[in-house]
């Protein structure tokens, strides 16, 4: 490991352009199932410096980018004007570490949305300032739209979005033992409706309150965009707004911190667009439906027998919420809920 | 149809958890596995009170459904023959056979859901329908 270390260090002394570079700790931060995180506290040229090393975890999931792609999506999002962790440096050659990785300006603050919904600095005006911020970050990140050559990585959608998350949900549901009628009902009313999306856009697809970094009421940065793609505007919007990432404080439609108008006028201000809000509940079921199906996959895990955890199994139950968060949403929407 | 794990593998997972809790030193993480062998006791405890009441109530809205066609479904017993029936309509609502659903439908799937949730977490479906 020392060996590692220091030719590491090497490594991003020349990165930096720099005359010399000590690595003075490095430390595994928490979270991240599907990749590591590493603290790294630097001095460059003998200035202090706060880094994130980002790699694979070894469990990694298949439907996320790696790290070359998220490193660019990262640089994309960046100079677009969101508020993310500024992408510093990529190693894509996994002699060094083993694997690909690379590294970013640490950020203050906390991603936990249990944690921030309950933020006293975020109650009332507090939660609303951030919701509008929020709503502004998502707008400038939707600006950017297809064809970029430093994202030619990212598939551009064949079929209209929404028939394209359709299929791989029922490919998901395909996999499970046990048939989930209301699943299935949710997701023929969801191919009956889906809207055509004439033009696509960047969609981080996992914008709610736990991936942001807030510090004392301010947003800090936007992680996690291992499943940012090309598709509706109006997805990321109702994934951020969906009752289930609330986090119980469900009178504050944006992501349990803000009034959803607040959220609204953010981005409205920010892209001179207005929120499509007929088509917003759609989208907010097809949230509902995507977080019950990947609850279902985890537990899946648990009762195949592949992984034995009760948090896996407690987990597939929850999928219930979101099964009765999809019917009311579709009984809302066809004028009788 | 009564979701995946049953009452005795609930208990047995708690019962693990709580024993073999390798992280028992950190105050966080035994608080939380605490928080979930509490859960997984309570859902068990539910199951064993309600018996097979459950699957009376789904088998009854399935026969509003079907009709009497359900007495020819195969299946040893109600449980069996439930599953034969959900996976039947699963598949036919994804062919596009209900997309007029008949209020027989959405009172099935209505009841399936707030079964499960009033066993997994009573809390939220109060709360739901509530709001």
């Amino acid at each position: 490991m020392d060996d590692r270390r220091a030719a590491l260090a090497d490594w991003l002394r020349d990165a930096a352009g720099a005359g010399s570079l000590e690595i003075l700790a490095m430390d595994k931060l928490s979270g991240g199932a599907i990749q590591e995180n590493w603290g790294l506290a630097v001095a460059l040229d003998g200035a202090a410096r706060n880094w994130v090393l980002r790699t694979d975890a070894p469990s990694g999931v298949s439907t996320s980018h790696g790290r070359v792609a998220e490193f660019a999506l990262l640089k994309a999002a960046h100079e677009a004007g969101v508020t993310v962790p500024e992408p510093l440096f990529l190693n894509a050659d996994p002699a060094l570490l083993g694997k690909p990785f690379y590294v970013m300006a640490r950020v203050a603050g906390r991603a936990e949305g249990h944690v921030l919904t309950r933020d006293p600095a975020l109650q009332g005006a507090g939660g609303n300032r951030l919701a509008q911020r929020l709503g502004a970050e998502m707008a400038r990140l939707h600006s950017i739209r297809p064809p970029r050559d430093d994202l030619a990585f990212l598939p551009l959608p064949a079929a209209p979005p929404a028939l394209h998350r359709i299929a791989t949900y029922r490919a998901y549901l395909d996999d499970m033992p046990d048939p989930n009628p209301a699943l299935e009902y949710a997701l023929r009313w969801l191919e009956l409706q889906a809207p055509a999306t004439p033009e696509p856009v960047l969609c981080h697809s996992d914008f709610r309150t736990g991936n942001c970094m807030v510090d004392g009421g301010e947003l800090t940065g936007i992680l996690d965009w291992e499943f940012a793609c090309w598709s509706d505007p109006m997805e990321d919007v109702a994934w951020f707004c969906a009752r289930c990432w609330r986090f119980g404080a469900w009178d504050r439609e944006a992501g349990g911190i803000g009034d959803r108008e607040a959220f609204y006028r953010g981005y409205e201000a920010e892209s001179g667009r207005a929120v499509d809000r007929a088509i917003v509940p759609y989208w907010e079921v097809m949230a509902a439906v995507r977080w019950a199906v990947i609850a279902l996959q985890q537990g899946e895990r648990h009762l195949s027998g592949g992984e034995e955890s009760l948090e896996l199994a407690l987990t597939g139950l929850r999928a219930s919420e979101m099964e009765l968060d999809a019917l009311m949403g579709i009984a809302r929407i066809e004028g009788e809920g | 149809m009564r979701q995946r794990p049953d009452a005795a593998e609930l208990e047995r997972l708690a019962e693990a958890i709580l024993r073999d809790n390798p992280l028992a030193d950190d105050p966080k993480a035994r608080s939380y596995n605490q928080r979930m062998a509490v859960k997984a006791l309570s859902i068990a405890a539910y199951d064993r009170d309600l018996g097979a009441a459950g699957l009376v109530e789904e088998l009854e809205l399935l026969t509003a459904l079907y009709g009497e066609e359900i007495t020819e479904t195969g299946g040893s017993d109600d449980a069996a023959r439930i599953a034969v029936l959900n996976r039947r309509l699963a598949a036919e609502i994804r062919t596009g056979m209900y997309d007029e659903p008949p209020r027989s439908l959405i009172a099935l799937l209505m009841a399936q859901v707030r079964a499960r949730l009033a066993r997994s977490n009573p809390k939220y479906l109060k709360a739901t329908l509530a709001g």
